[in-house]
């Protein structure tokens, strides 16, 4: 490492503004602000989003109540619902509703009315929520007030308090959570497929964080947290995806942060704190519709290092990590760069390194590495408590704070095939064809076994075409009758790109049954068919 | 695999000179998902018929010429017809409340640009922000806002009705979110600062 990440500038800065104590005060606040100790964000955007939550909940229990208009016998107390909850003032009215709600007890007839009362005792709750949610991000919790808590019930109150107390290891090692997965080859051939962690790197960086800091803030009940999780599912359904892929990602997000702290942290985690962060995680995993997912922390972390264990060095691996690295590192300053990455590989755990085929880190470099970060954990303990809300920092990609549906992506991977529909002459292409998941089936939820995939309408599409796609450019293989483009993943399939290439125009399936394939393999293929081909193989004997 | 730790550390680094010089040669690689526009604008030119006896164009006539454009560029960012979602399902917005705010004099024949935005959406309501602001050079100075709510209706019936799905759907893609002021004074001054900011 040739520098310390912070010493340096701030040694150079007091000799430069020795003089004029204001502005060394600006540019050290502006230093740390870059180490998002002190992060930028308007008091308006805070305010905006909180105002926001609120109209929506007032909106939301308004229709409710609005729809009970038609069942409910008495109107009176409706219409004092519906005037209560006005979203225009943006202001939740505790106030009004408490009243009407002993009112409503007060009423003779009030079992006619209990649906109402659970709209309106609903709507209390959801704002009791993110009242208290609002509070820990306004005012981060210590850990001495996190006591009493229980993990599980207020997990997302003592993740709030995690993200908050390490931000400054969660920017520096935040990208290893996303990029070891990429140790599992077939998680690795399909992040590159779809083109969005290669081309967009910081982009697909920036919305994976955003997406899930706006469920873990806001809550799941939310506006925002509602959304996200929508989009999270959208983008995901458009995809046969292994559950046990999911499952593998998800837990990287739950454990690696335990790898780091234990060599990096500026203190360690309290048991709290990882049950905690553990729980939040399987909360979000199970919006996320993932199977197998349990509230037992020690089985879970078996079974994530069973699998990372597993992992073989492979180029592959080496060449996603640099790539990925080397397109998130891009936005820095470049003076900044060398330092960040050493950061980043010291902090990479043995498995991860491993994979990658590196070797370990220099004493020095480590050494250097856990001073600095102690050093920025501590200044950070020192600061007075600021709001931490990273859903609603700036970035390179949204420099005025993201909007959930800004997140994510939209359509199918530019770079994942499409039914070749041009090849059918006797076929009319369905509607949803033209849509924006090409026909393929959309809200897919995570695939546990084969039988689970989605048959497709698809093309008959001639051997004689198939014959043609023979080229690194445009590869087709016929796998049990299905046309399967592999051109997206040549680079990626962990066999290497010459058997694929060898079958490419050819029927490839006693070789692909011989090798073996694992059934995450053979779900995760069914995303790359293209049509069904049509009658027999010219290359068959036949047996007349 | 055997490099050293400074071979690997150099190597990264050099890919990242690699990307910036990649992206300095093509720009494209730095755009991000396209998702339909939030303040779609159109340009009009005042008539004398818009003005009254005075010379001034009275704040209805304001109105009803954001109103006008809203309904343009529903249709033309969003594909959203409302005439014929009226023939469909005999149902459309009916504005139930007006906020109108005159920052500066609008001169018959002037050229003008109406910037319009959906706040907030709700199962059956909208809130919709309509900025006139000036043409021309000093295109960010900011002439007039309104807020408009609305409910959508079936007509025949005056009922308010819950948005079909896809409209629903398309109003939680473009809407903004409400603004931080809750007055419109307050609101005008904002954007007052951020039109002239971002000028």
């Amino acid at each position: 490492m040739d520098g310390m990440f912070i010493a340096d500038p701030i040694v150079a800065l007091v000799q430069q503004h020795a003089d004029d104590p204001r502005e060394l005060r600006r540019q050290l606040e502006a230093l740390l602000g870059a180490a998002l100790l002190v992060p930028e964000l308007p008091t308006e955007r805070i305010l905006a989003a909180v105002k926001e939550e609120l109209v929506h909940l007032c909106e939301e229990a308004r229709g409710r109540v609005a729809r009970l208009a038609r069942r409910e016998a008495h109107r009176g107390f409706i219409v004092r619902a519906l005037a209560a909850l006005d979203p225009g003032t943006c202001v939740y009215p505790r106030a009004e509703v408490e009243a009407l709600l002993l009112a409503l007890d007060a009423a003779p007839e009030r079992s006619d009315l209990g649906e109402l009362r659970a709209v309106l005792i609903d709507a209390g709750e959801r704002h009791r929520e993110l009242e208290r949610r609002v509070a820990a991000m306004l005012r981060p919790p210590e850990p001495d007030e996190l006591a009493g808590l229980d993990p599980q019930r207020d997990s997302a109150i003592i993740h709030l308090a995690v993200t908050y107390h390490f931000r400054s290891e969660r920017v520096f090692f935040g990208a290893l959570e996303e990029m070891r997965p990429l140790i599992a080859p077939q998680a690795n051939l399909f992040f590159f497929s779809t083109g969005e962690f290669g081309l967009r790197t910081y982009k697909r960086f920036i919305d994976t964080v955003l997406l899930f800091d706006n469920i873990h803030q806001w809550g799941p009940e939310s506006r925002r947290g509602r959304a996200a999780v929508a989009r999270i599912n959208q983008i995901h359904g458009r995809y046969s995806l292994p559950n046990d892929a999911f499952k593998w990602v998800l837990l990287n997000l739950v454990f690696v942060p335990e790898l780091w702290n234990a060599r990096l942290g500026w203190r360690p985690f309290t048991e709290l704190e990882r049950l905690g962060w553990f729980h939040e995680h399987i909360r979000v995993g199970r919006l996320m519709r993932i199977q197998g997912l349990t509230d037992d922390i020690d089985e879970m972390r078996r079974w994530w290092h069973a699998a990372s264990a597993a992992a073989k060095p492979s180029e592959i691996t080496r060449a996603s990590f640099e790539k990925l690295t080397a397109q998130l590192m891009e936005p820095l300053p470049e003076p900044l760069r060398p330092h960040w990455l050493t950061a980043l590989m010291v902090g990479m755990d043995d498995d991860f390194r491993r994979a990658c085929g590196y070797p370990d880190p220099p004493p020095a470099s480590l050494q250097l590495v856990r001073e600095t970060l102690g050093a920025i954990g501590r200044l950070g303990a020192l600061l007075p408590r600021a709001p931490w809300i990273r859903s609603l920092h700036s970035s390179p990609v949204y420099p005025h704070g993201a909007r959930v549906d800004e997140l994510g992506v939209y359509r199918r991977g530019y770079t994942m095939p499409r039914p070749a529909w041009s090849h059918d002459p006797a076929a009319t292409p369905p509607p949803e064809a033209h849509g924006k998941n090409h026909g393929y089936p959309e809200g897919l939820p995570p695939t546990q076994h084969l039988d689970e995939i989605p048959e497709l309408p698809l093309p008959a599409i001639p051997w004689s075409e198939v014959a043609r796609h023979n080229s690194p450019e445009s590869a087709w293989i016929v796998v049990r009758g299905d046309v399967i483009d592999v051109s997206a993943f040549l680079a990626m399939h962990p066999g290497g790109r010459k058997p694929l290439l060898q079958f490419a125009g050819k029927d490839a399936t006693r070789a692909f049954e011989r090798v073996g394939h694992s059934e995450a393999a053979q779900i995760l293929m069914s995303n790359f068919r293209v049509g069904r081909v049509a009658g027999p193989d010219p290359a068959e004997p036949t047996h007349d | 695999m055997t490099d050293t730790w400074q071979e690997v550390h150099h190597g990264v680094l050099e890919q990242v000179r690699g990307y910036e010089r990649a992206r300095a040669r093509n720009a494209s690689l730095h755009n991000t998902d396209p998702v339909p526009p939030r303040e779609p604008e159109t340009s009009e030119r005042l008539g004398l018929a818009d003005v009254d006896f005075t010379g001034q164009v009275p704040a209805a006539r304001i109105l009803e010429r954001i109103e006008h454009a809203r309904a343009l560029q529903l249709a033309s960012a969003y594909g959203l017809d409302l005439a014929a979602e009226l023939r469909r399902g005999g149902c459309t917005w009916q504005p139930h409340s007006h906020e109108l705010l005159l920052l500066r004099p609008l001169r018959p024949l002037e050229e003008l640009r109406l910037r319009t935005r959906l706040l907030l959406a709700g199962p059956d309501s909208v809130w919709v922000e309509g900025l006139v602001l000036e043409a021309g050079p000093k295109g960010h100075v900011l002439k007039a806002i309104s807020w408009t709510r609305s409910r959508w209706l079936q007509l025949a019936s005056g009922r308010p009705t819950a948005h079909p799905e896809r409209i629903a759907a398309l109003l939680q893609q473009i809407a903004v979110g409400a603004p931080a002021q809750a007055r419109l004074e307050d609101r005008a001054e904002a954007l007052r600062f951020e039109l002239g900011r971002r000028a």
